[in-house]
């Protein structure tokens, strides 16, 4: 004779187990919701739809990186001893440069998200270049900081210490990975 | 015409490129360090030879050239494997096309540099101003590499026959 209480149990399980997956299901159908609108919004449509604003936005894109990465590879490189006649004090202002071209990263990065959002969100190395980007951003405002304090000095022959030297090499490391996965997009996405 | 295409395609550089489906993104991927390092080492050079950030010391923005032709030798390598890949593509396009013409007047500018100015820089001072060509070679290096990468960027976007 079957014990009415295990079957019970079980009916409870399945139930549970279902009612989890129904809410799976709305979580996600929210979720991508949330992006469908993104790309259905007018700046999306214009990034998307109209002649020259994907193009526009691709080649702010490569302009930026060239200023963001192009300053941080030399300034990085400076640190770990490289062209030793240039002053680390010289970099403050070019800093300042590579940030300008951090936002304009920024700006033509969100368009180009949202006109592909639904498809970006999805895409393993988008989601590793956007992790790249946040810890690159946090280690440039680091070193940005250091070099505030620090640059007077250093031109006055105080030594680097390892644990700079060790930002510098984590910040080339982090843009390069940038570069890398930002390049794999396109050949590894999901959509 | 068709001769041409036809002797690239048959090179083994260019099967090799087409044959193997990861060499176009690893050599995009240089493509895009290559440029970077190319760029952002001519932009502390120009920038400082247009007269601008002046606490650089202009002796020292010359030991940056390394790093440029380091950048150009690789984006001429990476470049010339696209090509190859793809040579009927590239020939006819005008972006294409716009972005070899830029390459070349770069080439000239560059030239123009070291024939009229390379010596005049080394008789500065370190944070002296400069003089107007080398405003001026400086300027267009910027304005002939920032050309050359956008082109590039819109190969795909701007017209192909």
């Amino acid at each position: 004779m079957p014990d009415p209480g295990v079957s019970l149990n079980a009916n409870r399980a399945i139930s549970l187990t279902l009612s989890l997956k129904i809410n799976d299901v709305k979580e996600r159908s929210i979720k991508v919701n949330t992006f469908e609108w993104l790309e259905m919004s007018p700046l999306a449509e214009w990034v998307g739809g109209s002649l020259i604003g994907y193009p526009l936005m691709l080649t702010s894109h490569g302009v930026g990186m060239s200023i963001v990465v192009g300053i941080l590879f030399v300034m990085n490189l400076r640190l770990l001893g490289c062209f030793n006649g240039i002053a680390f004090s010289a970099f403050n202002p070019l800093l300042k440069l590579a940030w300008a071209g951090f936002v304009l990263n920024f700006i033509s990065g969100c368009a180009l998200f949202i006109a592909q959002a639904t498809v970006f969100i999805e895409s393993i190395p988008f989601l590793i270049k956007i992790a790249a980007i946040f810890l690159a951003g946090i280690n440039a405002a680091f070193i940005q900081n250091l070099m505030r304090q620090k640059s007077v000095n250093w031109d006055a022959g105080d030594v680097v210490s390892e644990s700079v030297r060790w930002l510098a090499i984590s910040s080339l490391v982090l843009w390069s990975t940038v570069i890398v996965a930002g390049r794999m997009i396109a050949y590894l996405d999901v959509g | 015409m068709e001769n041409y295409f036809e002797w690239i395609l048959s090179t083994a550089l260019s099967s090799w490129v087409l044959d193997n489906e990861w060499v176009w993104p690893i050599a995009e991927t240089f493509h895009f360090f290559g440029l970077s390092l190319l760029i952002g080492s001519l932009l502390l050079i120009d920038i400082r030879m247009i007269g601008w950030f002046k606490q650089i010391n202009i002796q020292a923005v010359h030991a940056l050239l390394p790093l440029v032709f380091v950048g150009f030798t690789v984006n001429m390598m990476t470049g010339v494997l696209f090509y190859f890949g793809d040579p009927e593509r590239y020939t006819i396009n005008i972006a294409f096309q716009m972005k070899m013409l830029l390459i070349v007047l770069a080439g000239l500018n560059a030239l123009l540099y070291y024939w009229k100015i390379d010596s005049v820089m080394y008789n500065l001072g370190p944070h002296d101003d400069t003089p107007a060509l080398a405003k001026v070679v400086g300027a267009a290096s910027l304005i002939f590499w920032f050309g050359v990468l956008m082109l590039g960027r819109l190969i795909p976007y701007l017209g192909t026959g």
